[in-house]
């Protein structure tokens, strides 16, 4: 057989096969746009979260679960919707986080409960869109925003998991004989699940970085000087109750160009005492 | 049998006469009413023709009636009808001028379907990407086919511009067509480099950035030139429009332009040089005659092209629709330097010759330097020989300026010469800032809940993959060349779809003479490095 005809026979058989191909390809294609749709969504909420943890956890919380008196939670796609249709936002929650993160808030809407930057005189929460002098630009906004709704109700077994993995935790370092994690880790998992961070500054801990209320690096030292101060208000003797009033009593002196009632009133009642013991302890060691 | 032609001639009442009784012979006339229709198609062609052409067989009649398609047909008329039978022989082209012309036509194809679906600026570039993906039927056959053929065609040119110094095909008279062929060299790679940036995702963002920034270092107009190129001193919209019309308007009418240059001279002036073999080898002359026989193009170099073509098509879409596929990483940050950035691999040499000096040498005045010497190789070369042994040093130069390039090109790649701090250089490798890694490709559904640190941790006997890489994370910590190494994985579900892995390596810390540093407590300090990474369970990484 001659080569032309070898190529034209060949030549058949590969175009048929190449609209196999085609059809192949195009018969796979719906269920492949559905799952890329589903991946660049996941992916945008992967990068969200990303820009979540790097923008927004100083005031809203390490979880988005909100800091008391500082900034409000985030961390339920109900709540969200519900809040948009409280502030009489006329769209969807999407649109609700969209705006408010781009714009930022001049004036809190609950300023007896979060106050944001307002006691620093700025707006309480700083507009993120780059069209208004922010660092986000509409893209990485609504990746925020798909973040934030993607907060949903675990599910039972997901609860179960997530207990399980605490236990094997503690478990796990006791069996290792590593011991008790050190006061400083654990004060410190203390301050910033607490939100503490969201308001002061640690300047060698990481997520501290708030300055809404004193820094409190040294408050060890700080905290002699403030019971030796004439103008001191409270009942502290020694530095460690000194902190400790500070923490479950806060208005008992208010610090000198602070303002009152920005501290939640409220830590003597939401931590433990462990935990409280654990912070007065730590913090007083920073001299 | 009288044909149309004939008929005219006769008078008009006996024409008509005759027509009536032709008209009669359906079978007759319905074969005239074909082959009037094939003709027009074939441009030439009867259908008697046609099936000789498909058989094999030799022309039907005289003059060869497949030379008449050379002349009606606009398309054939820029082809020879013929090559020496020497000149056509796989091994000495490879196919691979034909090769770069249609790899060329498919980047056209498919980039103009592209271009239906793409917006040239920042806020809507990247989102389009995304929407081809999601929303476009066979958009990622598409995009891969494009992106595939782009990368094969910069191949393709190289190889045959290497083909072509090495069979000494750039000798008197083809010099002008070896020039042209660097100009095309030259659109090939621009063409591809610009089309890097339209994604507009940090690969190609930095890429670009990198790229343009050399552009800076021109001596005396660097600041223009690059200003040029970027439409402002940093890349944005102004880049990002300019890029693109250098893409899909101002390189492809540069590149039709000079193929059509450069395939004029091939085909109408020169010809495809014959093997240096035939040409000066001492052959013998019945050998001879038979290897400088012609070969019409129709049909047996067309019927071969057509193969050719057929397959490679059929090779780029299995390709693309299994192994291959087009990388699109995160949108474009200005403000977050990627890690390891590189450059297209075609530009690998390029990034190699940057790390051994001066940019100015280095990125521009040597590459212009080489470019220049690559445009005069013919003009310096006055050795009028091409058979390989009667010019062995131009041929040494050749495979040493190949080697050059191999080795400048792995110099090139960012693990080579680039010192990363070695816990950054740990989670680097484990989950990269851009692409895939190891850790991602476990996913939300390959990591369990939990802390792991290096003290502690052992590999359980019946591994999971998850287990494995920690345990490869937990040696590398290991052996990092730090002072009391420690790493820990926190996982943790955040959202009912969504696992956040916190990384972290901390190591006691030492100043510049090795010496431990204490804080004033007297306890040593500790560096840290952390990085989170977060796992939804829907991501899909190919
Ligand atoms: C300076 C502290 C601060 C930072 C940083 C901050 N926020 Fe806020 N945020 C606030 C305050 C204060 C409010 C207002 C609460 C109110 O009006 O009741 C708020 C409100 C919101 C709301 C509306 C919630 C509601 O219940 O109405 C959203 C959504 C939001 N922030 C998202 C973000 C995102 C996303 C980021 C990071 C890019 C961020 N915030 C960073 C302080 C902050
Ligand atoms: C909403 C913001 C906010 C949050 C959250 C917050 N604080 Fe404060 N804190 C303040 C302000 C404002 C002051 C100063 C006014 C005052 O003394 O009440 C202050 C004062 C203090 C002081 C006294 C500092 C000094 O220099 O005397 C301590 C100690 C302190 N806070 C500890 C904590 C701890 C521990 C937490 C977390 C459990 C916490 N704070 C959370 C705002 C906050
Ligand atoms: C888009 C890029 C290019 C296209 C489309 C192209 C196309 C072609 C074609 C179709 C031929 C016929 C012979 C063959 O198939 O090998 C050819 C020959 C030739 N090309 Fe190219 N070419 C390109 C780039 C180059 C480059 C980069 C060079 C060298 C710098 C070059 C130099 C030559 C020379 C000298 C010939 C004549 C070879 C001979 O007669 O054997 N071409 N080109």
């Amino acid at each position: 057989m001659s080569m032309v005809r070898i190529q034209i026979a060949l030549g058949i058989l590969l175009t048929i096969i190449g609209l196999l191909v085609v059809a192949w390809v195009g018969v796979n294609e719906p269920k492949r746009l559905e799952e890329s749709t589903l991946n660049w969504e996941a992916r945008r909420i992967e990068y969200g979260a990303e820009l979540f943890e790097r923008n927004c956890i100083t005031c809203h919380g390490m979880d988005a679960q909100g800091v008391p008196g500082l900034a409000p939670p985030l961390n339920s796609r109900e709540l969200l919707e519900q809040r948009a249709a409280e502030m009489g936002w006329p769209g969807d929650a999407f649109g609700y986080i969209v705006k408010t993160v781009e714009g930022g808030r001049l004036i809190s809407s609950r300023p007896d409960q979060y106050v944001g930057n307002m006691p620093k005189g700025d707006m309480a929460m700083p507009p993120w869109g780059e069209q208004f002098g922010g660092p986000l630009t509409q893209f990485d906004i609504e990746n925020i925003a798909l973040f934030l709704l993607n907060f949903e109700e675990f599910t039972p077994e997901q609860q179960a998991m997530i207990e399980a993995a605490q236990q094997t935790e503690t478990g796990g370092e006791e069996a290792a004989g590593g011991g008790e994690a050190s006061l400083e880790e654990r004060a410190i998992q203390i301050l910033i699940n607490n939100g503490c961070g969201g308001c002061h500054t640690m300047q060698d801990v990481a997520g501290m970085a708030g300055t809404v209320g004193p820094e409190l690096t040294n408050i060890g030292a700080v905290a002699a000087n403030r019971i030796a101060d004439p103008n001191y208000t409270g009942e502290a003797t020694t530095p460690e109750e000194y902190i400790l009033e500070a923490i479950v009593n806060p208005n008992a002196y208010v610090v000198e160009g602070f303002p009152a009632n920005v501290m939640p009133q409220n830590f003597g009642e939401t931590l433990s005492e462990e935990d409280i013991n654990t912070l007065v302890e730590y913090l007083s060691s920073r001299k | 049998m009288l044909g149309l032609q004939d008929l005219r001639n006769l008078p008009n009442d006996l024409q008509r006469k005759l027509r009536e009784l032709r008209e009669q012979d359906w079978e007759q006339v319905a074969r005239e009413k074909i082959d009037e229709r094939v003709r027009i198609i074939t441009a030439g062609m009867d259908i008697e023709e046609l099936r000789a052409v498909f058989r094999g067989d030799p022309p039907t009649k005289k003059p060869n009636p497949r030379f008449k398609v050379h002349t009606t047909s606009f398309l054939m008329h820029i082809r020879p009808r013929y090559y020496p039978r020497a000149a056509t022989w796989f091994t000495h082209t490879f196919r691979l001028g034909f090769l770069s012309a249609y790899m060329f036509f498919i980047e056209i194809v498919t980039g103009l379907i592209l271009m239906v679906y793409y917006a040239p600026t920042p806020d809507t570039a990247y989102s389009n990407m995304i929407n081809i993906l999601s929303n476009v039927w066979y958009g990622e056959l598409l995009r891969d086919m494009h992106r595939l053929g782009a990368e094969l065609m910069v191949a393709v040119v190289a190889l045959h511009m290497l083909r072509v110094y090495m069979t000494g095909s750039y000798k008197k008279p083809r010099e002008f067509t070896w020039l042209t062929g660097v100009v095309l060299l030259g659109i090939t790679l621009f063409l591809s480099f610009s089309g890097y940036l339209l994604p507009w995702d940090q690969l190609a963002f930095w890429a670009v950035t990198i790229g343009t920034s050399m552009a800076d270092k021109t001596p005396l107009i660097g600041k223009e030139v690059n200003l040029l190129l970027r439409g402002a001193p940093d890349i944005g919209a102004g880049g990002l429009l300019r890029f693109y019309l250098m893409h899909v308007l101002f390189l492809p009418l540069l590149g039709i332009l000079f193929t059509s240059i450069h395939y004029y001279k091939v085909s109408r002036e020169h010809g495809i040089s014959l093997p240096a073999r035939v040409e000066e080898g001492d052959m013998d002359p019945d050998e001879k005659r038979w290897a400088t026989e012609r070969i019409n193009l129709i049909p047996d170099l067309l019927t071969h092209e057509l193969f050719l073509s057929i397959l490679v098509v059929v090779l780029m879409m299995v390709s693309a629709a299994t192994w291959y596929s087009a990388p699109l990483e995160s949108r474009a940050q200005p403000n977050v330097t990627p890690l390891d950035t590189k450059a297209p691999w075609y530009f690998w040499w390029l990034q190699g010759m940057l790390k051994l000096g001066d940019p100015t040498w280095m990125g521009v005045i040597l590459p212009g330097l080489i470019v220049l010497l690559l445009a005069a190789v013919p003009y310096i070369d006055n050795n009028p020989y091409r058979l390989a042994k009667r010019r062995p040093i131009a041929v040494a130069q050749g495979v040493l300026a190949t080697i050059a390039i191999l080795i400048l090109s792995y110099m090139g790649l960012p693990q080579w010469g680039i010192e990363t701090p070695p816990a950054t250089r740990i989670i680097q490798d484990i989950a990269p800032q851009e692409g895939v890694g190891p850790l991602r490709e476990l996913g939300y559904a390959g990591v369990p809940l939990g802390t792991f640190d290096t003290d502690t941790y052992q590999l359980p006997p019946d591994p999971t993959e998850f287990d494995l890489l920690f345990a490869e994370f937990q040696r590398r910590v290991k052996e990092a060349p730090l002072v009391a190494p420690y790493g820990e994985w926190k996982i943790d579900l955040w959202q009912p779809t969504l696992k956040r892995v916190h990384m972290e390596i901390s190591w006691t810390k030492v100043d510049d003479s090795g010496n431990i540093v204490y804080d004033e407590n007297g306890n040593p300090v500790r560096d840290t490095y952390t990085k989170t990474v977060f796992l939804h369970q829907n991501t899909k990484h190919d």
